[in-house]
């Protein structure tokens, strides 16, 4: 977990028609960081204001995450590279700071997890990211997981599964 | 009912839904200027909107009448009357040689308020650019930002002496207010804010054109993305009347006018023939009508593209005719 | 059609009332948008000359609403952004119902500061627009207690329209808490075959492009087992099973239910977000067959339904025992 802050200048040539100053960037591993790296070119060394590579998304980085883009200027940009789980909950935190999705660059890699959220007591379980099924961590139900995905709780939808059979109890039905 | 069409023809769609208002008040605002306060013969209250919303106004000028949009300088907040500010312009349309020339009393045809201006309900900042008589939705911004307590700047540039609402922007605004006599103490002021904006501004300009491309190009230049950057938009895609035309009935063998200003869905209506409809703004696809000679104007969200190129169908609520005579299988 | 038209005195009112949604024998999506207030005429009678709708329902739902949302707070939820939209919304609702039933509710304003009576509740109360402490729930709570319709809004920006706000406690399979802070594109991704028809583009389009005072509306339709308002994604391991268990129960014509709401789309005047009232309307099979045309064309809709939208809506498990009573009932 290393963090550090460089200070750029302002001058410098355009990309893609769109001029950028200053970026953050939050990565998720040394790969991560080197995808980023690929990415940005020699945009990195000249537009990079602050950044972490980070292990995981909790506490720590997004208090790090708002410390900076509150204190950043129009004309930031905001990377993203990691796991879609940690880049989607970062890309949340940062809409609810006021940025736009043409500020945000996401460089998104399928997770080995994801999050799901139980509609039926609110809670919100990690699972694996090919699992349509998982047991609730709040309520024990068993818990279809279905391809609709929630910005505010950055976790996919879950419902109990099998509730409209009729032999089936909840909580014994574990697929 | 007929008779009411009729006359109504030549009415852009906005204006026939509109308001009929009496001209209250005329004031000078500063030179060239006068405000108008517009109310309801009832002196009751009028629709609320959004601000930075402009409405249409039906200007009869000695060369014809013509239809010009103007803000409103309110809050939008439960109105009882809507005041509009214009600057008076030699040749042009007439339009604001019509307004300077009210006077109370006067009746007024305008449509209700509609709004490409809107603030922005996230931002954690707005920057207000005004130039000149471009103030005037920006004064409806900050009344109402002054009202649910959202931080902005006015930035207003304008001429020595010509100043329109600037006292009453004062005492709204207090030192929110950043004001520049002449474009190039505009200019310098717009570099010196635009640099330096927190993340979540968004950046609302108002004015003529060159002041609105100068004032965007800055903002680029610093890297403000497009989402952030808003200009005074009318939109005059509803107003545009078409041209007319005359429809043929396949089957019938009839012909009727459609003349300028009136959709051939409501042409058709006009002498009882009734083509199923719902949305009447050319995107739920119930009107649908097959086409069997003429080429059709398409301006609807419905057809596909390969559908409006075959020339065999439209959407008859907003769509229009490419030559004089247009064929439908009726 | 007039040998099918029934003396519609004899039909209780929430018959005659009843928006039947069906105007084909055959049901899909489709941007099905009309202005609002357009009397709508129907083989029983005729609906939607009004927004708002106060029906022989009116105590029972809102009581309904009340025990879901203490329940379940997160039925009701508003992004801090929204409240200047929140407290348009009040004031375009009030003003409809006191405009629509003078004789039971009346709204004065002067000012900010307003007075809103409705007899029907025995409620008479003062508060103050954009002052939330002057309504002991604040506005968002204080709108759902006097309207039977759910209702959302929707912010627009970046081109988009986003839910922010909204208090939905009769939904029909699916969660205002999830679903908040979306953009209309992905609240619709669950929907089949939408996408793919262009519908959920046209749809938002057609909503960007909506001017104030210019309210439409459109109806959406599914099935449900007795009259349970609160059918929600939240709610489903309790009301789950009964779909199952209605396809073989004697009492499925009293207990199964064609579930129709009727959604007015309004652009709120003072700040340009689009209000969502969803009102919520159940009727019995065997009330629905009491009107022939009706009983035959659900009959056709439900057969004739695909799998996939079936499957979405829930129904498959009971759709054909539905479509088979109907069809018995007709005959007979």
């Amino acid at each position: 977990m290393t963090a550090t802050t460089v200070e750029k200048g302002t001058a410098a040539p355009e990309r893609e028609g769109v001029r950028v100053r200053w970026r953050i960037a939050l990565s998720f591993s040394e790969e991560d960081r080197t995808r980023l790296v690929e990415h940005l070119g020699p945009e990195m060394d000249r537009t990079m204001y602050a950044e972490y590579v980070a292990r995981e998304y909790g506490r720590d980085q997004a208090a790090w995450l708002e410390n900076h883009l509150r204190s950043a200027f129009v004309g930031t940009r905001l990377v993203l590279s990691g796991p879609s789980t940690a880049v989607r909950a970062a890309q949340r935190d940062a809409l609810e700071a006021g940025l736009i999705g043409e500020e945000i660059e996401l460089l998104e890699r399928p997770d080995t997890e994801k999050r799901v959220y139980c509609p039926h007591c609110r809670c919100t379980t990690t699972a694996a990211a090919s699992a349509s099924m998982v047991q609730c961590s709040g309520c024990r139900l068993v818990l279809e997981v279905f391809e609709h995905f929630s910005r505010g709780l950055s976790a996919y939808l879950g419902a109990v599964a099998g509730a409209e059979d009729v032999a089936a109890r909840t909580g014994e039905a574990a697929a | 009912m007929t008779s009411e069409v009729l006359t109504a023809y030549r009415r852009p769609l906005p204006l026939r839904r509109g308001l009929e208002l009496v001209v209250r008040e005329v004031r000078t605002e500063s030179l060239g200027v006068c405000s108008v306060v517009l109310e309801r013969e009832s002196r009751g209250p009028l629709p609320e909107y959004v601000p930075g919303s402009h409405v249409l106004v039906e200007c009869a000028a000695p060369t014809g009448t013509t239809v010009n949009a103007y803000s409103l300088t309110g809050s939008g907040n439960s109105p009882v009357d809507y005041a509009i500010s214009v600057q008076f312009r030699a040749g042009g349309t007439g339009g604001s040689a019509f307004i300077h020339g009210l006077v109370p009393g006067d009746r007024v045809q305008v449509s209700l308020p509609r709004n490409g201006f809107a603030p922005t309900a996230t931002a954690t900042h707005h920057v207000l650019v005004a130039g000149g008589i471009g103030i005037t939705p920006v004064l409806s911004h900050a009344e109402a930002a002054v009202r649910w307590g959202r931080p902005f700047t006015v930035l207003y540039g304008y001429r020595d002496g010509s100043a329109p609402h600037l006292e009453r922007m004062r005492r709204l605004c207090g030192e929110r207010l950043v004001e520049c006599v002449g474009r190039e103490a505009l200019a310098r002021q717009l570099t010196e804010s635009l640099r330096r904006q927190p993340m979540g501004t968004h950046l609302y300009v108002c004015g003529s054109g060159s002041l609105t491309d100068a004032t965007l190009q800055t903002a680029r230049d610093f890297g403000w993305p497009e989402g952030r950057l808003h200009h005074e938009v009318f939109d005059t895609v509803a107003l545009d009347p078409g041209e007319p035309f005359t429809v043929r009935l396949a089957r019938s063998g009839g012909e009727l006018p459609v003349p300028s200003g009136v959709s051939l869905l409501e042409a058709l209506e006009v002498e009882g023939i009734g083509v199923p409809n719902l949305c009447r703004q050319g995107v739920c696809g119930e009107c649908r009508l097959s086409v069997t000679a003429g080429t059709p104007v398409h301006r609807d969200s419905f057809l596909s593209p390969a559908e409006k190129s075959s020339n065999t169908c439209l959407m008859p609520c907003v769509s229009r005719s490419e030559g004089p005579i247009l064929e439908v299988d009726l | 059609m007039s040998i099918d038209a029934p003396s519609h005195l004899d039909l209780p009112e929430h018959v005659r009332r009843f928006p039947f949604p069906f105007p084909h024998d055959r049901y899909m999506y489709s941007v099905n948008v009309e202005p609002g207030r357009n009397p709508s005429q129907t083989a029983a009678g005729r609906w939607g000359e009004r927004i708002l709708e106060v029906d022989g329902f009116y105590l029972q739902d809102l009581e309904a609403r009340a025990a879901v949302l203490d329940r379940d707070p997160s039925r009701a939820a508003q992004m801090s952004h929204m409240r200047p939209g929140v407290w348009g919304a009040l004031h375009l609702v009030l003003t409809e119902l006191a405009v629509t039933y003078p004789e039971w509710m009346a709204y004065e304003r002067h000012g900010d500061r307003c007075r809103w009576t409705n007899r029907l509740q025995q409620l008479q109360t003062d508060f103050i627009v954009g002052a939330d402490y002057s309504l002991p729930e604040g506005p968002l709570r204080f709108l759902s207690t006097q309207v039977q319709d759910d209702f959302a809004l929707l912010n627009l920006r970046e081109g988009a329209l986003w839910l922010d706000a909204g208090v939905i406690t009769f939904a029909a399979d699916w969660s205002m808490g999830f679903d908040v802070g979306l953009p209309f594109s992905e609240i619709h991704g669950p929907v089949p075959r939408a996408a793919d028809l262009g519908v959920i583009d046209r749809a938002e389009q057609f909503l960007l492009n909506l001017q104030p005072g210019d309210p439409y509306r459109r109806t959406n339709w599914t099935m449900t087992v007795d009259r349970r308002m609160d059918t929600s994604t939240e709610s489903y391991p309790e009301w789950a099973q009964d779909r199952s268990l209605v396809v073989t129960d004697p009492a499925l014509p009293d207990r199964l239910h064609l579930r129709v709401e009727v959604q007015h789309l309004i652009k709120v005047p003072t700040t340009g977000d689009l209000l969502f009232l969803v009102r919520t309307h159940l009727l019995s099979l065997r009330e629905l067959a009491a009107v022939p045309a009706w009983g035959r064309r659900l009959a056709e809709v439900l057969r004739t339904l695909p799998e996939d939208l079936a499957d979405y809506k829930g129904i498959a498990r009971y759709r054909d025992a539905a479509a088979r009573w109907l069809q018995e009932a007709d005959a007979a």
